[in-house]
């Protein structure tokens, strides 16, 4: 900067010719400024974590507690669907008051979610021994809200190659939000992708 | 008249003779009356001559009995030619008042045929780097100020005039680097290591383009670099230089290796002084750089000396001296673009320890005021080692002489006649025991036609001798002329023919270098070229100096790396006919006697292998420089800046074969270097400091793949002179 400032300064000094030369001297230095090589961008996930906080006393009978995502609204049976589930997590351990949570994780049992709008996150609890998806099993216990609005899920729109934090999730086991209807289709494509994904684990 | 009495009439006319010995002497002073150190003033038409000591003083002693003029030129001023001076005075004091010049051509000799010669008068294009720019530029080695050249580019350490060459790895060069005309390439490699050149003893840098084969004989195929040291000075002189700078932070976080900062240093004391006959100089010098990248820090200790005894008037004999010792270790390409300034896992701990040393010696002797001889022994030792996986050493030696003869019929005529012979021996597991020998005879012919018109002729004969390789045989010719339009016009055109021998690591090199096998080729040739050049140069007003220059250089048998498909050796082949053609274009300007200076250049190089119809590798197409510097009172202000288009090919097979990672990542060059300093002479204090900030954008670029160039650093330097 300090040399630009120079040059500009000996413009005033000295003939037109030179100021050619410095003009052209400036030009070459502006068409520079950027800074050559650079490390390549990584391309950030698309994906968002956040606190699920639990308040009231956590049932005995459950066994099984997991963070559940859809893409679209579960508005009718026809939008449960293995397109839809985006993301299941790791089962939440019992009795936690709060549990930190990312869909950037390994250790999920579904993860494919894309930058895009999210319509339905909520959390999962079944009385099961082993991991049960059968609609029968579970129950929602808290749902994602925007604002405290409690009418309606919330959504989340996640732009590309974003990462958003601090979407957390309240379950207050003593008003759970309104259950989603129920589909048995979807449940056993889920309980194939489980039991495909236990034996990957097997098998490594 | 008996025998005694021819005896004693023989005696009194020598010390007749001696007594009306012929002297001239004076002072050589700027236009404010203050002394010029160092100017040249020869006699004219002889080879008779002295430079001014400290105090702006000469003498010459022994002049011819018959009329002469004097001529005085140094760097920064204009020629000044005495008057006649005729043969009836015995004694006479002749001053100089020089002015300073407006443009470089005028002033300056160079040794492009080996003697001394103005610089437009010459038949090829030349450049002449002063020795100032060293103090100023704050730069570390002489290399550095070769980027500022028009028309040369520096691959890391390989240097390249007009394209001659690519990168290979140190072996071999296609530029003859000399200094006090000792050649400085290593016995083994063939490179030039230019850590031995000590830059705070350097006079002046003649850096001339185009092949000179016929003279400078192998290596001298894409041009010449002559490094002229200083001269001694006749009363005692010390001098001190301290320099220190620190690295920026990398321009990216993924980039930060460390948290400390990253440093450099170096200190260098000399001195100088004449005992009667005999003058010293010597020079010690430390540098320390802990580089801006991980495994690439360094320590050197560097010694120089240089000693001249004048026998009489027409013998002396010079030494040089120099030598280094270092330890630095191994940087060879980046871990990859995420971790660019790091080295890939496998070189991490390795580093090189290098002892190198030159001896050489220049006896000189005038037969008469046409007539002289030269003879210019020399030996270079060289020993390295490294803790690469294949643990490499190398101990070799170069033994080389020079005879020559420069006769000097009248003005118009200089015929240059000499003789070399090399020999070279090599013990190494990396190249194997090798002997390399060259002979060369030459002769070149400087005939002034008529007045405006210079012709040279030369040719010279190699046969050159590998270890396992059968002799080759070269005569490399070369005409040139040079023709003066009009006192501010000179054309030039020359054409000639270069070789060069396959140096012994090209030939026999086998080593595995940071996963990359590389293989000997006993079947190796020389390579030769024709090269063509034609150029103008001009003066504007007395004002600015334009120099235009065309050249095309035709390559057979072109020596460069390649890859072998199968499994992916490497190995040097005769690969190429090639075709290099370009354009050179330069410009200073120099404004209120020289207090404002701005220089401006572009080459154009078109580059090929015809054959195959492919761009020759690491030539860029465009280069450009441009810079200023501002003198006020004694301060002085300077920004460089240059322009290297992004080489259109690599070495491809290293980048896709994953040896070097993201290796095909590069971009154009931009660079800006500034520099404020002093002279704080002019208040009685012996110093000059200077402030020097290179790569001032912190432009990251690679001028060999895997290898970001120095990042900005910002240094201080201080010279004192007592």
């Amino acid at each position: 900067m300090l040399c630009i400032v120079y040059l500009l300064s000996a413009c005033y000094l000295v003939d037109m010719r030179a100021k050619q030369i410095i003009f052209l001297l400036l030009s070459l230095i502006i068409i520079s400024c950027d800074k050559g090589l650079s490390p390549p961008i990584e391309e950030e996930e698309a994906g968002f974590g956040g606190t699920i906080f639990f308040s009231g006393e956590w049932d005995s009978d459950v066994k099984q507690t997991n963070l559940v995502v859809f893409q679209n609204p579960l508005l009718s049976v026809d939008d449960f669907n293995i397109f839809n589930l985006k993301f299941v997590s790791e089962s939440i351990p019992f009795g936690s008051q709060n549990y930190k949570y990312t869909t950037r994780t390994e250790n999920s049992i579904l993860s494919t979610i894309d930058a895009g709008l999210i319509s339905y996150i909520a959390i999962a609890q079944s009385d099961k021994d082993t991991l049960s998806l059968s609609r029968e099993d579970w129950e929602i216990v808290g749902l994602y809200y925007i604002d405290n609005d409690t009418t309606k899920p919330g959504t989340l729109l996640i732009p590309e190659n974003t990462f958003l934090d601090s979407i957390n999730i309240y379950c207050d086991f003593n008003n759970p939000p309104p259950q989603p209807p129920k589909d048995e289709i979807l449940t056993e494509v889920i309980n194939a992708i489980i039991k495909d994904k236990k034996l990957n684990r097997n098998h490594n | 008249m008996n025998f005694k009495n021819v005896i004693m009439l023989l005696i009194l006319s020598a010390l007749t003779y001696n007594a009306q010995t012929r002297e001239v002497y004076g002072i050589v002073t700027d236009s404010n009356g203050e002394a010029i150190i160092g100017a040249n003033v020869i006699v004219e038409n002889t080879f008779l001559g002295t430079a001014t000591d400290s105090k702006g003083r000469y003498r010459i002693i022994n002049l011819p009995n018959k009329e002469y003029k004097l001529i005085v030129s140094v760097i920064g001023f204009s020629k000044s030619i005495s008057e006649v001076i005729e043969p009836d005075i015995v004694k006479k004091e002749v001053n100089f008042q020089l002015e300073p010049t407006s443009y470089q051509y005028d002033q300056l000799v160079i040794t492009a045929n080996k003697y001394s010669q103005d610089l437009r008068k010459a038949s090829t294009s030349g450049y002449v780097i002063d020795s100032k720019i060293f103090s100023e530029k704050g730069y570390q080695k002489i290399d550095d100020a070769f980027r500022y050249v028009p028309g040369v580019t520096m691959t890391l350490d390989q240097i390249s005039i007009r394209g001659s060459s690519g990168y290979s790895r140190g072996a071999g060069t296609r530029v003859q680097v000399a200094m006090d005309g000792i050649p400085i390439y290593t016995p083994d490699t063939g490179e030039i290591i230019w850590e031995l050149i000590p830059i705070t003893e350097i006079e002046r840098v003649e850096v001339l383009k185009g092949a000179a084969s016929s003279l400078y004989g192998s290596s001298a195929i894409g041009g010449v670099i002559n490094i002229i040291s200083k001269e001694i000075t006749n009363n005692p002189v010390s001098y001190f230089k301290i320099n220190g700078g620190i690295y920026n932070d990398p321009s990216y976080k993924n980039w930060e290796w460390t948290e400390k900062t990253l440093s450099y240093n170096s200190q260098s004391l000399s001195h100088s002084r004449s005992i009667g006959k005999l003058s010293l100089s010597a020079s010690i010098s430390r540098l320390e750089d802990m580089s801006y990248k991980k495994n690439d820090d360094q320590l050197r200790y560097s010694a120089f000396l240089k000693a001249n005894y004048h026998f009489s008037e027409f013998t002396s004999l010079s030494f040089l001296g120099t030598g280094y010792t270092r330890k630095r270790k191994t940087f060879i390409n980046w871990k990859d673009l995420n971790n660019a300034l790091i080295p890939s896992d496998s070189d991490l701990g390795d580093y090189i320890k290098s002892d190198r040393t030159i001896l050489g010696m220049n006896l000189n002797h005038i037969i008469n005021d046409r007539f002289s001889i030269t003879f210019i022994p020399s030996l270079y030792i060289s020993y390295w080692s490294d803790q690469t996986e294949s643990s490499n050493k190398s101990s070799s030696k170069l033994y080389r002489s020079e005879l020559r003869t420069n006769y000097k019929l009248n003005s118009s005529l200089n015929i240059v006649t000499g003789a070399e012979i090399q020999y070279n021996k090599v013990t190494s597991n990396i190249f194997g025991n090798r002997i390399a020998n060259i002979f060369g005879v030459f002769t070149q012919v400087d005939y002034n036609i008529i007045t405006p018109l210079n012709i040279s002729f030369g040719i010279r004969y190699d046969n050159s001798k590998l270890t396992n390789f059968n002799n080759e045989n070269s005569v490399s010719p070369k005409i040139g002329i040079n023709y003066k339009l009009d006192e501010n016009t000179y054309i030039r055109a020359s054409l000639g023919k270069g070789f060069r021998a396959p140096s012994l690591a090209e030939a026999f090199t086998s080593t595995t270098l940071s996963g990359l096998t590389v293989i000997p080729n006993l079947n190796l040739k020389s390579e030769t070229s024709y090269s063509f050049e034609a150029g103008i140069n001009h003066n504007f007003d007395d004002l600015i100096s334009f120099d235009l220059a065309l050249f095309n250089n035709e390559y057979y048998d072109m020596i460069e790396i390649e890859f072998d498909p199968s499994n992916v050796d490497a190995f040097f082949s005769n690969l190429t006919r090639a075709r290099i053609q370009g354009v050179d274009v330069s410009t200073v300007t120099h404004l209120f006697s020289q207090k404002l200076s701005f220089n401006l250049s572009y080459t154009y190089l078109w580059a090929r292998d015809i054959e195959e119809n492919v761009v020759l590798k690491y030539r860029p197409k465009h280069s450009a420089i441009a810079g200023f510097n501002l003198k006020h009172d004694f301060m002085e202000l300077g920004v460089d800046f240059r322009y290297l288009s992004r080489v259109e090919k690599i070495d491809n097979e290293l980048v896709s074969l994953g040896t070097v990672p993201d290796g095909d990542k590069r971009v154009d060059i931009f660079v800006l270097d500034a520099r404020m300093g002093a002279h704080l002479f002019k208040y009685n204090i012996p110093c000059r400091l200077f402030i020097n900030v290179n790569n001032l954008l912190n432009y990251n670029y690679v001028e060999l793949i895997g290898n970001i160039a120095p990042i900005r650093n910002y240094s201080i330097s201080a010279e004192f002179i007592f």
